[in-house]
């Protein structure tokens, strides 16, 4: 698999408490990856440690491959947008973003004007950023990110706050970035629903440990809708259910869970009394990506 | 480290504080003219420098390097300023969050901080040359600074006052970068540049000789006493000592600041 970042147990600790503790993830290059948690969980913790903002107490991490003082060197590859976008207020957008540029050596006025057309902000001419609105300051952090042409970019809770408009030109932005420029992109954002429509890649983090890792189908698979039927034979319902034609099957404990053809269940009963199981349970189980979470981190009261 | 630097300057010329401060700066620059005329004509606060030289005693009412030191030292306008601004530049990138966008992008956090020191002390330079010169320029029109100038006491008093303004700079950078706090940092840099801790100083030092007999004015070792005190016409040794006290407080406030950058989380 390549991986463009992968941690190795990763670890902040203030005092006593750790924020972030033996967090291990793995990026794959060219993914969105969505880092699911709730507020305090440890998020902006791990992805300040992958931006360079903060030192880790244990645990290192690694970029393209590389790890140590070469991780360091990577770093110029890495575009950050952690908390709120770091920007002068009474500089323009372009103002704002040469600021950044003549850190980097890029003189390119054009390139730095693309970047604004990229992210919807090349008509905000001498407006100042202080008179920008949270989805326009947000947009604009994206582009400062995009300064130094990164392959990683990180970005924290760049939704929080924005109305409905705003999401969605935010969702275009991503993939955009993602799709059209190959930019790997770790997102965090506790709004499940808006991260399900983006990431391709998902980590659940709680109290600062990561809970799970997944792809967006195993994710996907444990959420949506399903037959969950329980039987006193699982070997011969499973046969029965393959001669049937059903494949998207799984068995979960004492259950068989199958994703497909789900109003069926009727000739699923019939067919199983025709060859003496007994059906004790059928039912259309629903588990959105938000009731699966709570399941994770040990239900609503948590939240 | 050029391209930082360039940065720096480049959001200090962006900055409205930047001009705030010139233009008080300007203003300060006439009123601290208006003072020294009156000054000059109050036989009461005369200024007058008494100089041995082979033909007996040269009487010189006003001197480049009295104009000099009133303008930078006595009249505490300037100090205060600069420290107002060091404070705003050393903190601006953090109090906005910007410093989120570099600290992330370079390997080196000293030389991030270096080329931030040196863009800072740049600035500081230009303000010092400009306004002693211009002060200077005034006054010679004014109040006839120069009848009996002595220019090798004058560049000396330049360098030693400059060396001393940079040393206070650059303390006012490394307590501000070390409390990420503009108010904490504004505060502190404004109780040393009006004086208020000399007193202090004053009081350790009394203190100091009291309990050991020692003949040493503690003081002296202090930066900002040394500064005050420092007039131009204090001897070679003193000068020395002073020249030695702005360097080991620019040297040690310097490297705190640059090394200790390095265990410091960016928590914008």
């Amino acid at each position: 698999m390549d991986y463009i970042l992968t941690t190795n147990e990763l670890t902040k600790q203030y005092g006593s408490y750790k924020a972030s503790n033996e967090v291990s993830i793995h990026v794959q290059r060219g993914a969105i990856y969505g880092l699911i948690g709730r507020n305090g969980a440890g998020k902006t913790t791990l992805m300040k440690m992958i931006g360079g903002l903060s030192r880790p107490t244990s645990g290192s991490y690694e970029i393209r491959g590389k790890n140590g003082e070469t991780t360091e060197k990577m770093m110029s590859k890495v575009g950050i947008l952690i908390e709120a976008p770091g920007l002068y207020p009474n500089m323009t957008a372009m103002q704002n973003l040469t600021t950044k540029a003549i850190a980097l050596g890029i003189k390119d006025k054009k390139y730095l004007m693309g970047l604004l057309e990229e992210v919807g902000l090349a008509d905000t001419g001498k407006k100042k950023a202080k008179q920008f609105s949270l989805g326009m300051k947000q947009r604009l952090g994206i582009a400062m990110a995009l300064v130094n042409k990164p392959e990683l970019l990180i970005l924290d809770e760049p939704i929080n706050g924005l109305d409905p408009q705003g999401i969605a030109e935010m969702r275009n932005i991503l993939h955009h970035l993602c799709y059209d420029r190959g930019i790997t992109i770790l997102i965090s954002s506790h709004i499940l629903d808006e991260l399900s429509k983006v990431a391709t890649q998902y980590g659940i983090i709680h109290e600062g440990t990561l809970l799970e890792e997944e792809s967006k189908e195993e994710l996907f698979s444990k959420c949506c809708e399903r037959l969950e039927l329980k039987t006193n034979d699982i070997s011969k319902t499973l046969e029965i259910l393959n001669a049937m034609g059903f494949s998207k099957i799984e068995v979960k404990d004492d259950a068989i869970n199958i994703y497909e053809r789900l109003n069926e269940s009727g000739a699923i009963t019939i067919a199983l009394a025709k060859e003496n199981v007994q059906t004790n349970e059928i039912a259309l189980k629903t588990e959105a990506l938000e009731d699966y979470y709570f399941q994770l981190t040990g239900g609503k009261e948590n939240v | 480290m050029s391209n930082i630097f360039r940065m720096h300057m480049y959001r200090a010329s962006k900055a409205v504080s930047t001009y705030v401060i010139l233009i008080i700066l300007a203003a300060s620059l006439f009123m601290t003219l208006g003072l020294l005329v009156i000054a000059y004509d109050n036989p009461l606060t005369a200024m007058v420098t008494v100089t041995m030289t082979e033909s007996g005693l040269e009487i010189n009412r006003l001197t480049p390097t009295i104009v000099h030191m009133f303008y930078i030292q006595s009249s505490n306008t300037y100090l205060i300023l600069v420290t107002v601004f060091a404070v705003i530049f050393t903190n601006c990138d953090f109090t906005r969050g910007f410093a989120k966008n570099t600290y992330s992008m370079f390997e080196s956090r000293r030389t991030l901080v270096f080329s931030k020191w040196l863009a800072l002390v740049t600035c500081i330079s230009a303000s010092y040359i400009v306004y002693s010169f211009a002060g200077l320029g005034l006054s010679a029109v004014c109040v006839k600074a120069f009848e009996s100038a002595r220019w090798g006491d004058y560049w000396v008093g330049f360098f030693v006052t400059y060396l001393c303004l940079i040393s206070l700079v650059t303390m006012v950078f490394w307590i501000t970068s070390l409390f990420k706090s503009p108010a904490g940092g504004m505060v502190i840099g404004i109780l040393i540049s009006s004086g208020t801790f000399a007193l202090i100083e004053i009081l350790i030092a009394g203190l100091f000789a009291r309990t050991t007999h020692l003949d040493i004015n503690l003081a002296d070792y202090f930066l900002d006493y040394a500064f005050m005190s420092y007039n131009g016409s204090i001897g070679t040794s003193a000068t020395i000592r002073t020249i030695c006290v702005a360097l080991v407080y620019l040297g040690l406030a310097l490297t705190m600041s640059v090394f200790l950058s390095d265990r410091k989380d960016v928590n914008v």
